[in-house]
């Protein structure tokens, strides 16, 4: 009786939906979605997936001086990229990267720091936190097609720029430079959209909401309209170039670079004693039963804090950019450019003026072309490289700018140069020449990569920096004016290991 | 592993379509005809690429899965589904021109710069950019009979534009009109490479090879190329072809 009663049951539910379907404007649903366009999503493309890569890297680094090496240094860097791609339906994506990083022996970031003295404080100080490793989801976005408009939003790489090896037109995250572990452009925390006027046409934009140093730290003014970076591009296609013309804003934080390095260490230093002496205060009071005291004392701190005005933080620099970018061919060459105008802005980023205005200072650019040398199938590659920000002579270089993630590279005038032969599709021989133009330094980057799987290789090669006394990539510098300090060693031997999965 | 297959689905499809038996015919009826039925509108398959560095040692290769979609005679787009190493990789060729888009770094690079002879390496294997790339073969040779036995005409195309080969030999099935084998020659190496199609198999209404191989008589290697499965004239989103947003 039960069973018949569900039955019953069944067959007046279906009946409805029968009854429904025959309504001239309800629509054909059926189990395959969309079963005319089967083809083109249902069945072929992928709904989900999970893959990524490991990267394992090991490098020493040594001096070689007066016909001798001197003691090497030995580090390793272990990536993990796991990624996702779902398809939940034919006009959605989501995209999603998880990292996990681990940086030991030479290859610690903080190893540096501690070197020309900016760590500014003592790594054991801080036992809870990990100088190691991390874990981080660096692209995590959602893509939605509507007509011919798209959106992405989320944390996601924005690539602008047609240039291999810099990109003045991309102005929200640093790409990895002369770094063989990290492969992904960073993903910022933005949303972007875009609507194709045609297929010759079209024009996007981005807000984004983190500035391309990536503070770690955060304060008020972060939640102002005036420190969001955005940009707005118009792509075209003329013949078989691409072209691009956009307007871009750009956000840098960068507490160092107003400071002079003395004041940096002076400061840095005396905090780090008065934490000594602090905590080592409290614990005498503690150990002999004066909880009352220690109370006290964090009272009046807090105290303290509250009184005082807010801090200003007046270290976010903004700049505007007219950019423009192009890629097409002439002949057998792959030719390539890019450039980025600053505007004249006043010192306050009020308001645009050009008094005093260097056309020369404000310029960044990038030119190149690639070829294929017919017979040998060796692909060659040359990129110039204009920074007119950068340093106009050696004694203007500014570690810290670096540092601090601003620029990429000190001077104005670099060259790369690139070659690389593959044979039988299992060995891959490489040699890349960067070039800084101004100092004569450089850095020569020899490589050789066997594969004897598709999902899996060895790359063997070295980093060798030379140069004069005092020039970018001789490692060299003199600090205070005093001390001078060997901050790179000269050659970095090293193995790469990588596996897809 | 960041080159190009531009137009290899159409390419393939414009070598081997059928068509119905028609006796003694001059080189031009022959190959327009063969051009005729290679003609589509649309089209969508799972392939796979097998490099092979050494030809002769079938144990040693890649295997390299796509999703291909072509529109007309020159429009493709293609998406990487292995290795994983490049997996997510997207390709569009257009009227000659093409763009790549790399999931790493999240950007489309127009790859512009294309020598005719210029293997496609890592992508393309023993196919070179002027193998796959699109056009009717009436438009890029002048064909005459050099040969006819009981089942097959020879025909010899010579280059009307600037090309990499000094000269080529299609073998026609005369049954239906499939192209069943292309040698390729050039003025430094004579007889450089053979393109050999087998396996014909009925996909959506049509006679098709589900397997061709390019042998480069040079090099000693060869590239296998697999239809696993394929649809033809069906709706597919403009978007794909758009180089302005194929990667979104």
């Amino acid at each position: 009786m039960k069973n018949t009663t569900c039955l019953l049951s069944a067959s007046i539910i279906l009946g409805v939906f029968n009854l429904k379907a025959q309504d001239s404007d309800f629509p054909d649903v059926s189990w395959d979605d969309n079963p005319t366009e089967r083809s083109a999503f249902i069945s072929y493309e992928e709904p989900f997936s999970l893959y990524g890569y490991m990267i394992d890297y090991f490098q020493a680094s040594l001096n070689y001086s007066n016909q001798r090496f001197t003691k090497p240094t030995f580090g390793n860097a272990l990536l993990l990229r796991l990624k996702g791609d779902w398809r939940p339906e034919k006009n959605l994506r989501f995209h999603m990267e998880f990292s996990y990083i681990s940086n030991v022996g030479n290859q610690n970031p903080y190893l540096l720091y501690e070197k020309i003295g900016i760590s500014g404080f003592s790594q054991s100080d801080y036992p809870m936190e990990d100088y190691n490793q991390h874990m981080f989801f660096d692209h995590v976005w959602g893509m939605v097609n509507i007509g011919n408009f798209d959106m992405q939003f989320g944390k996601f790489p924005i690539a602008w720029g047609t240039g291999y090896v810099f990109n003045p037109t991309a102005r929200v995250a640093f790409p990895p430079f002369l770094d063989m572990v990290t492969e992904d452009t960073p993903g910022t925390m933005a949303i972007l959209p875009s609507y194709a006027l045609s297929d010759r046409f079209s024009l996007e934009a981005y807000l984004a909401f983190q500035d391309k140093t990536r503070k770690t730290t955060a304060y008020q003014e972060d939640s102002d309209a005036n420190n969001l970076p955005y940009g707005i591009k118009l792509n075209t296609i003329v013949g078989s170039f691409d072209m691009s013309l956009s307007w871009i804003k750009e956000l840098l934080y960068n507490d160092l670079d107003y400071r002079p390095m003395d004041e940096i260490l002076t400061e840095a230093g005396m905090e780090y004693i008065r934490g000594i002496v602090a905590n080592q205060m409290m614990t005498d009071l503690l150990e002999d039963g004066d909880t009352t005291t220690v109370l006290d004392m964090f009272k009046q701190g807090a105290m303290a804090e509250l009184s005082a005005d807010l801090p200003d933080h007046p270290y976010y620099k903004r700049s505007y950019y007219v950019g423009y970018d192009f890629a097409g061919a002439i002949w057998d060459f792959g030719v390539y450019g890019e450039f980025a105008f600053r505007t004249p802005r006043d010192r306050n980023d009020k308001k645009f003026v050009l008094e005093n205005y260097s056309f020369a200072d404000n310029v960044e650019m990038c030119m190149g072309f690639d070829y294929t040398i017919p017979g040998i199938d060796v692909e060659t590659r040359f990129e110039y490289y204009y920074q007119g920000s950068g340093a106009k002579s050696k004694a203007d270089y500014n570690l810290l700018t670096v540092l601090s993630g601003e620029r990429l590279v000190n001077a104005r005038n670099y060259g790369f140069l690139f070659a690389e032969k593959t044979v039988r599709d299992f060995h891959k021989f490489s040699l890349a020449l960067f070039n800084n133009l101004d100092d004569g330094s450089y850095a020569i980057l020899p490589g050789y990569s066997y594969s004897p799987y598709s999902n899996f290789d060895i790359t063997v090669g070295a980093f060798i920096l030379g140069g004069s006394r005092g020039s970018e990539f001789d490692g060299r510098y003199t600090l205070y004016s005093v001390k001078e300090v060997d901050l790179i060693e000269n050659i970095w031997p090293y193995v790469r290991l990588k596996l897809s999965f | 592993m960041k080159k190009i297959i531009p137009t290899l689905i159409i390419f393939l499809i414009a070598l081997s379509l059928t068509v119905s038996i028609i006796a003694q015919e001059d080189a031009l009826s022959i190959i327009r005809k063969v051009d005729e039925m290679g003609k589509i509108t649309t089209s969508i398959a799972k392939m796979s690429m097998l490099t092979f560095p050494y030809s002769e040692d079938n144990t040693n290769y890649r295997d390299m899965k796509v999703l291909a979609y072509g529109k007309g005679d020159d429009d493709s787009y293609i998406e990487f589904i292995s290795p994983k190493s490049i997996k997510g990789l997207r390709i569009l060729s257009r009227e000659g021109d093409q763009w790549v888009y790399f999931p790493s770094t999240g950007r489309v690079r127009k790859i512009a710069s294309k020598s005719k002879d210029k293997s496609v390496q890592g992508v393309g294997g023993d196919f070179s950019y002027e193998d796959l790339g699109g056009g009717s073969m009436e438009e890029k040779y002048t064909f005459k009979i050099l040969n006819s036995d009981k089942e097959t005409w020879t025909l010899e195309g010579l280059p009307i534009k600037e090309s990499a080969y000094s000269k080529i030999l299609v073998v026609i099935s005369k049954e239906n009109y499939l192209t069943l084998k292309v040698e390729f020659y050039t003025e430094k190496d004579g007889h450089k490479k053979d393109l050999i199609s087998e396996e014909f198999n009925t996909i959506s209404g049509r006679l098709m090879p589900t397997r061709m191989t390019m042998t480069n008589l040079i090099k000693q290697s060869k590239t296998v190329v697999i239809i696993h499965e394929a649809e033809y004239d069906i709706p597919i989103d403009d978007k794909y072809f758009n180089p302005m947003r194929f990667y979104k």
